[in-house]
């Protein structure tokens, strides 16, 4: 996983310095230019991943587990976002917290809707209510 | 009449029912809007400066200030309690404060938190009030040469908190600066960079999202992959009793708060440096010359560090706003921004025109910051049953409060997305050991840095020696040669005395 890490850092970071020199500048008109920070991180970024490659072997290092459970909340976030763009911000909070206490959870249907509940109407309440944040209201317009 | 006579006159004025009353519910609204992730003191100041309209500008002045000092108080909770910290300056609190809820000392952690908020705002409201217009115009002789020094003394200083692997932590360090790279380029001409195409990115990486995607998200992620459904504290109850620190514990934080509300209140008096240098520097100092050389793991000292300096700096960003029309943070721009609304004039004679008016805001900063921290420690036993929360729960609820955190922000879905994205990206990094607070903290303070970089070469025509030959960014220059030599110094010193 290093070696990937590191080589997605290289392409960035040369990326960064292409465009820095080519793009935007580094020293025009004998002073910085919009270049001249990514210029200069990037070739720092780019000289650290190297060095990570070359003492990758060195250092016996094992990968650490992938422990996919840990990306639950990658995949909830983006169905919460799909749910907030076609249901509202109010309903889908509420499934949101309802789904997962209910079937990655494991709480009982009663305490899921309760919770559910009542955390939504703290969120309403907060944000939409008292701080007037705007939230989409979704494809239904119910809130 | 002196400065004392002044200061006694504001605190009658302050005092008055109407005001005390006012004040009160500013701390209150301010505590619970910067508890909230991705308000932040700047939005919350902004959202609740309607409130005021109605009233007159002494009253409106003293509830905004209420409201900002809150910020302060309640910026610390979430990063403690959740590790979502709710603006930059909690980032360091979150660092030294969320493994202490882990460890089930929470309620320590909160405590230390409210009384080093409490006294680094003492501090800095003490130094306001006598020295308050002497070190604003001090703090006007910092121009972009020096504030690039001293941000990149800090820069320098994350050296100190990369962690184990230190070419992953340059790594990390780097990837900040280049993310806060994105965005239209100011000192030219305007003209978008590494944006990508996209509208979304013209106006840069938003912080909140970021600072959520990479602690909140990541935090979740690291719940889940936990193999049991106890709460934070493991099931254990906590009681208010374990919360309250005792003599010992009172006696190591009361020289880090002393050091670093001084730290975070100078800082705080130069225009633009920001409560997160302050933070950031004390933090630093504290693990650099403090006894807890531990701090990363869990220590109060730490929260103790952080807080002060956060809040002595906020109380000093009042001194440039008031004396010279300088406002030194965000929110004090949009507190300037209400005195205007008032018709009042900042300058060097608002404090002759308007003594009602300042030193009112004066005395009632003493007032607020007393306020805060019995309303912060009042809360201490209901913020610490967030911690009995089990798993299952809190899990979802914080994955909520993420999304929508970082919706409120900008009222963009994108933020959202990006952080998201930034969760997921984090979470990769963190499990192979790329630290992820230097990377947060590079990216708030690079912006700064360019800017003041390349002003003061523009100022220079090009030439280097402007860092040298102005004498303040010369100390902080060589300050930073030093620290940067520390390490290899100490071991000679060591070295020698063996001998």
């Amino acid at each position: 996983m290093d070696l990937v890490i590191s080589v997605i850092i290289i392409a960035i970071s040369a990326f960064w310095i292409d465009q820095g020199i080519t793009r935007y500048g580094f020293w025009p008109d004998g002073i910085p230019g919009g270049g001249f920070i990514p210029v200069l991180f990037g070739i720092v970024a780019l000289i650290a991943s190297v060095a990570v490659i070359a003492l990758r072997k060195r250092k016996h290092e094992q990968p650490a587990p992938v422990d996919y459970t840990a990306f639950i909340p990658i995949g909830a976030g983006v169905v919460g976002i799909v749910f907030i763009q076609t249901l509202g911000i109010s309903l889908a909070v509420f499934f949101l917290m309802f789904l997962w206490m209910k079937f990655l959870s494991k709480y009982s249907f009663l305490k899921s809707i309760g919770v559910s509940l009542a955390f939504t109407l703290f969120i309403f309440g907060v944000f939409r209510v008292w701080l007037r944040v705007p939230f989409p209201s979704g494809l239904f317009h119910l809130m | 009449m002196n400065n004392f006579d002044l200061l006694l006159h504001g605190l009658n004025t302050a005092l008055s029912l109407n005001n005390l009353l006012v004040a009160g519910i500013g701390a209150f609204l301010g505590i619970i809007v910067g508890a909230m992730p991705g308000i932040g003191a700047v939005t919350g100041v902004s959202l609740l400066l309607p409130m005021t309209f109605k009233m007159n500008p002494t009253t409106a002045i003293i509830m905004l200030a209420g409201i900002y000092y809150g910020n302060m108080y309640g910026g610390s909770y979430s990063a403690i309690l959740l590790n979502i910290p709710g603006d930059s300056p909690a980032v360091m609190t979150a660092m030294a404060g969320y493994p202490l809820s882990r460890q089930g000392k929470g309620g320590k952690a909160l405590f230390t938190a409210n009384i080093a908020s409490f006294f680094g705002g003492t501090i800095g409201i003490i130094a306001l009030t006598v020295f308050g217009p002497v070190i604003a115009n001090f703090g006007l002789k910092f121009g972009p040469a020096e504030i690039a020094s001293l941000i990149f003394l800090a820069l320098t200083s994350i050296g100190w908190l990369l962690g184990e692997d230190f070419l992953k932590g340059i790594i990390a360090t780097s990837l900040g600066i280049l993310l806060s790279t994105i965005g239209m380029d100011l000192l030219s001409d305007g003209s978008p960079r590494f944006t990508f195409g996209s509208i979304n990115l013209l106006s840069g990486i938003s912080f909140i999202p970021l600072v959520i995607g990479m602690f909140g998200i990541t935090q979740v992620m690291d719940l889940m992959s936990g193999k049991n459904d106890d709460s934070l504290t493991d099931g254990r109850r906590l009681t208010i009793r374990e919360s309250i620190l005792n003599k010992k514990e009172l006696k190591r934080i009361s020289l880090p708060i002393l050091k670093s509300s001084i730290l975070g209140n100078f800082v705080g008096f130069l225009p633009g440096a920001g409560g997160t240098t302050g933070s950031f520097l004390a933090y630093i100092l504290e693990k650099k010359t403090g006894k807890n050389k531990n701090m990363d793991q869990g220590a109060i000292e730490g929260v103790a560090a952080s807080e002060s300096a956060n809040n002595a700096s906020a109380v000093g960003a009042f001194a440039p706003l008031l004396s010279l029309g300088i406002p030194g943070s965000a929110t004090s721009a949009v507190l300037l921004g209400g005195l205007m609304m008032w018709g009042l004039q900042p300058g060097p004679l608002l404090f002759s025109e308007q003594p009602d008016f300042v030193w009112g805001l004066i005395g009632s900063m003493y007032i607020g910051n007393l306020i805060c921290v019995i309303a912060g420690l009042a809360i201490i036993p209901f913020l610490m049953s967030i911690l009995r929360i089990p798993r299952g729960i809190i899990a979802p609820m914080i994955v909520v409060i993420c999304i929508v955190g970082s919706y409120s922000v900008n009222n963009s879905m994108f933020d959202v997305w990006f952080m998201i994205g930034a969760g997921a990206v984090a979470y990769i990094l963190k499990k192979n050991n790329y630290p992820i607070a230097p990377a947060l903290l590079s990216f708030v303070l690079a912006t700064r840095f360019e800017r003041s970089i390349r002003q003061a070469f523009s100022i220079s025509h090009g030439s280097a020696l402007i860092f040298i030959q102005k004498p303040i960014s010369a100390v902080l220059l060589a300050l930073t040669l030093l620290f940067l030599c520390s390490p290899l110094l100490l071991k000679l010193v060591h070295k020698g005395s063996k001998r």
